[in-house]
């Protein structure tokens, strides 16, 4: 039996948002001057239905926020298309769930990104943790099948473990994990950006947290830009496939990117400025899909399709089929897709070469949606001293198995 | 709204777009899953994770369905075949004196030393009873208790492991960002 190829488009429905996260990538505040109005998103939704895309997840911002949210999702699921929500989950009461159930809205995703103390300076705003779980309780109460999302950043990577106790007792089903990466706010904060030889101290982690959910039949969703194929890959994909590894960039291939304002991206996450493909008020999304910022992974396979590696990308065994590992990651770094320094194999190959790569900031974002700065990258020994001045240094000594393991809060301040 | 009726050439969806060399996607993904043999491997545990008593087996994904499927079908055969054999050699006369042609010498019975009818192992032959007697019986090796608990090694959560999660403690005021 030929395997059902899902395709998703996750769309911003507004960019007005109820929280301040330090590391939102669109900078997500006040609603975008010209976002698509009832008319013209209803409009869209029939052009997805059309071009092939069978799930539509609504973020934001907070997509509920919007007041025609629910018509939107109701159409969607009109069209024969799934729709599931990504929210943030401050204040989504029984109501607004009965709602979203009545809207035929099947799954809701709720970021938490760590413990009480850790989300709530993350997410900007105190007593958001406990919304989170007064959210996925109403929602599970309505019958809505809930999950968690989680960046990974050197201030939540230690929270693993009780993130995972917090929302497997909550109820939820799925957990996918991302790393934060330098674009929107997060490029404003780089000391909370993971180094890449960090890597080699969280990767063991997420093998251990991988094994908790397998057992717990929690579904482990590695995000996109966590890998790529070090010791632990087929372990860590294992729940999206029998020996499911990781192909490479799929933007523009079964995944879709929409900006409130009717921008098209390959991939939601992308720098706008960079991979808008057109806007659905001037261009119809099939011509839009057509354009080269939205078929620059179709050529995958081919030697074209990996003409765009440099760096240590270009030299690797898994080159043409890894392509570079996830797009954005690579670009918000340098500018440039193609050469990803968030990637376990290479750490490792580093390791045993007695190196490390250190990423420094030298040009800063500019301060709008989906932007990012330019850093430079340092190969260095690997026993180099850190600096004193890097007290976030992320290692395992840090990982908090227990709640009655040393809170880190004493090195939130830093953030103020 | 009502959608719009697609004309001929909209009616193929061009999502999921198609690649360009599925046979050679298929190729280095067989590569990357050779190479993946060799360099995966199950990683110690991490300090203060606890052993793993389940999850699929180390450096393997879980099995499939269709795995799963065989394996109960090879044991089902095996137990047949088995069966079968039983049936057959069964009905088999024993091998007689004849056998002798294969070389060898014909079974001799087992050495009789006065076993009990109970069985058990032979009973050691006697020895010197009067030295044994005489020495002193070895001083029990003295047990030291149990090391105490290392408290400061952080371990996995004991909700993980089944039972409510034990709940936060009561929130402390977070440091709010300027």
């Amino acid at each position: 039996m030929k395997p059902l190829r899902y395709v998703y488009a996750v769309w911003e429905l507004t960019l007005q948002c109820n929280l301040g996260c330090v590391h939102c990538g669109s900078r997500a505040a006040t609603a975008r001057t010209e976002e698509l109005n009832t008319e013209e998103a209803l409009d869209l939704v029939r052009q997805m239905a059309e071009c092939g895309v069978t799930e539509v997840t609504l973020i934001g911002g907070e997509a509920y926020l919007r007041p025609d949210w629910l018509t939107v999702a109701r159409a969607i699921r009109d069209h024969g298309m799934n729709c599931t929500v990504t929210t943030g989950g401050y204040g989504i009461s029984a109501a607004t769930a009965a709602g979203m159930a009545e809207a035929g809205i099947q799954q809701v995703s709720i970021s938490i990104d760590g413990t009480r103390e850790t989300h709530d300076l993350l997410r900007g705003k105190p007593g958001s943790w406990d919304a989170c779980f007064r959210s996925l309780a109403n929602l599970r109460q309505a019958g809505i099948a809930i999950s968690c999302n989680s960046q990974i950043n050197r201030l939540s990577a230690p929270d693993l473990p009780l993130i995972y106790a917090d929302i497997l007792a909550a109820g939820c089903r799925a957990w996918q994990l991302a790393l934060t990466v330098p674009m929107g706010r997060a490029a404003d904060r780089p000391e909370i950006l993971l180094q890449p030889s960090e890597l080699l101290d969280l990767f063991p982690t997420l093998n251990e947290l991988a094994t908790w959910a397998y057992r717990d039949g929690l579904l482990f969703y590695p995000g996109n830009n966590i890998g790529y194929y070090g010791p632990y890959e087929r372990h860590l994909r294992s729940m999206q496939g029998n020996g499911a590894i990781w192909e490479g960039c799929q933007a523009g291939m079964n995944t879709l990117g929409i900006e409130a304002n009717g921008v098209i991206k390959g991939c939601p996450s992308l720098p706008t400025a960079a991979y808008t493909g057109g806007n659905i008020r001037e261009t119809a999304l099939r011509e839009i899909l057509s354009t080269a910022e939205l078929s620059f992974n179709a050529r995958q396979g081919t030697p074209a399709g990996a003409a765009h590696l440099w760096g240590f990308c270009g030299t690797c065994r898994y080159a043409q089929l890894c392509r570079g590992g996830c797009s954005w990651t690579a670009h918000v770094f340098f500018g440039q897709r193609g050469n990803n320094p968030y990637c376990h194999h290479r750490a490792l190959v580093h390791q045993k070469q007695g190196l490390r790569e250190r990423l420094t900031l030298e040009t800063p974002a500019s301060g709008e949606p989906f932007d990012h700065g330019k850093f430079a990258i340092t190969l260095e020994p690997l026993d180099a001293p850190w600096s004193e001045f890097d007290p976030l240094h992320f290692t395992a000594e840090r990982i908090q198995w227990s709640r009655s393991a040393a809170s880190t809060s004493n090195l939130f301040p830093i953030l103020n | 709204m009502t959608p719009k009726e697609p004309d001929s050439s909209e009616s193929i969806p061009p999502l999921p777009r198609p690649l360009d060399d599925a046979n050679e996607i298929r190729r280095l993904r067989e590569e990357a899953r050779r190479n993946l043999d060799a360099e995966e491997r199950y990683p110690a545990a991490v300090d203060g994770g606890l052993p793993m008593g389940a999850g699929p087996p180390r450096g393997a994904e879980p099995p499939s369905r269709r795995g799963i499927l065989k394996r109960i079908l090879i044991v089902i055969f095996g137990l047949i075949a088995a069966g079968l054999a039983a049936l057959f050699y069964g009905t088999r006369p024993g091998p007689g004196p004849g056998n002798v042609i294969y070389g060898g010498p014909p079974p001799q019975p087992a050495p009789d030393h006065g076993n009990p009818v109970y069985g058990g192992p032979v009973p050691p032959p006697p020895g010197p009873e009067d030295e044994r007697k005489k020495r002193k019986p070895s001083p029990r090796k003295r047990v030291a208790p149990n090391a105490p608990l290392d408290h400061g090694q952080p371990r996995p959560p004991a909700a993980v492991y089944g039972g409510p999660a034990p709940r936060p403690q009561p929130p402390t005021p977070p440091e709010t960002p300027q």
